[in-house]
């Protein structure tokens, strides 16, 4: 009876390998099963389960190697907001800036504001917007990544080269005009100290 | 008997499932490895292996629901022109140029602000990146016709060809008659002949009439 349990855990993690959206889940969750059914292979005298799931077990191990030494070559491109390719790009996702941010509107983008686009490996993956506030603080007006590019790699280029770059020699950075607890989970998930004062996040860049 | 059966289903699907883990697209691993997993389940069916039965049916399952996904969500492709001074083109051609004059050395990545440049987009990602500028009457000179090193395939270059001859059709009303397209490489001018261009003559040009442009590629676009 516990050969069997042996084969439902395998089973079951299997399965949730493939309800993974991030890549490095989905294959721990596979190499965790796969490995684990080699054993049920073995206790049921299975050569077929045993062979086949040896195979996948390598397969993932190799894959988790050239996931996590995979070096992503992150940059940014200074646009103007006016500009066509950025405003296609700003239009194209629209309306999933609108669900992270829904105190953004296109009447912050200001000829004040200074526009990046988010580069990975030379194609644009996010878009970063901030403008200088009068007594010497940097307001963020947009922090978006697109969705298959959303991880912390991605946010932590954008936070602790782009901004702290642009920030040079402050010590704090505000966010007040798209002010929401997502985002602010998210910033203190990258390693920030975040406070919230008066409808402002303000960011601790030590 | 039982035992012949039992091992061409085992060992059939193994091979089926992991043959489906080397496939590039996606769709046909999701075929594969259907396919492979529905052995499997009666592998585990005869074997008298209820984890091995249930977890197949279930994948099985789970193959289906993401093939359904496949076949109704599509790709976005789109062409989108683009003044010649525009910050992402010159970020664009910066990041590329290298790889530009690999099959095109007299590239000098420098725009004149006379050219129309066009992006095509996949999912607002820049795939490629043609250039041209008016040339003598009735002829437009294609200075680059790019497409980054994942989309260097002939069915991109279908859909982009597609999309550009939509608008390409309004201009010939204006008197268009042709493209010229000076040659790189000689991979290059293979696919230039590919896609439909004539070599005109021993000096590297290529040269496509509206009429070629239209007929091959204007009836397809819904």
């Amino acid at each position: 009876m516990y050969i069997e349990t042996i084969g439902w855990i395998a089973s079951a993690l299997l399965l949730i390998s493939f309800f993974m959206k991030k890549m490095s889940d989905f294959r721990w969750y596979n190499l965790a099963g796969s490995f684990i059914y080699v054993f049920y292979g073995f206790l049921t005298g299975s050569m077929p389960v045993i062979v086949f799931n040896s195979v996948c077990t390598i397969l993932n191990l190799y894959y988790l190697y050239y996931i996590y030494n995979i070096k992503d070559d992150y940059s940014v491109c200074l646009v103007d907001r006016k500009e066509t390719y950025f405003r296609y790009f700003l239009n194209f996702y629209k309306k999933d800036i609108s669900k992270l941010f829904p105190l953004f509107n296109e009447s912050l983008i200001t000829e004040k504001a200074n526009s990046y686009l988010v580069m990975r490996n030379n194609q644009p993956i996010g878009i970063f917007m901030l403008e200088k506030e009068s007594e010497g603080e940097l307001s963020v007006i947009l922090d978006y990544v697109i969705p298959s590019a959303r991880n912390s790699k991605a946010g932590l280029f954008i936070h602790n080269k782009l901004l702290k770059e642009l920030a040079k020699d402050k010590v704090q950075v505000v966010i007040s005009r798209i002010i929401n607890p997502i985002h602010r989970k998210y910033l203190e998930r990258i390693g920030y100290t975040t406070s919230a004062v008066n409808a402002r996040i303000i960011i601790n860049l030590r | 008997m039982e035992e012949h059966i039992l091992f061409i289903l085992g060992w059939s699907a193994s091979a089926l499932v992991i043959i489906s883990l080397f496939m590039k697209s996606m769709m046909r691993m999701r075929w594969i490895s259907l396919v492979g997993g529905i052995i499997y389940a009666g592998y585990g069916l005869l074997f008298g292996s209820m984890p091995l039965f249930g977890y197949n049916i279930l994948r099985a399952i789970v193959n289906v629901h993401f093939l359904r996904k496949l076949y109704t969500k599509r790709d976005l492709f789109d062409i989108l022109h683009v003044p010649a001074d525009d910050a992402y083109l010159l970020c664009f051609i910066k990041a590329f140029l290298k790889d530009i004059q690999k099959f095109k050395p007299d590239f000098s990545g420098v725009i004149p602000e006379s050219s129309y440049c066009i992006f095509a987009l996949r999912n607002a990602q820049v795939v490629g990146l043609v250039i041209t500028h008016n040339g003598l009457e009735g002829e437009i000179v294609v200075d680059l016709d790019y497409a980054v090193p994942q989309y260097r395939d002939f069915k991109s270059a279908q859909f982009v060809m597609e999309k550009y001859a939509h608008s390409i059709s309004r201009m010939a009303s204006h008197g268009l008659k042709y493209f010229t397209i000076t040659g790189g490489n000689s991979e290059y001018n293979k696919f230039l002949l590919r896609i439909g261009y004539e070599l005109i003559d021993g000096n590297n040009l290529y040269r496509m009439s509206v009429e070629t442009l239209t007929s091959r590629y204007l009836n397809n676009v819904h």
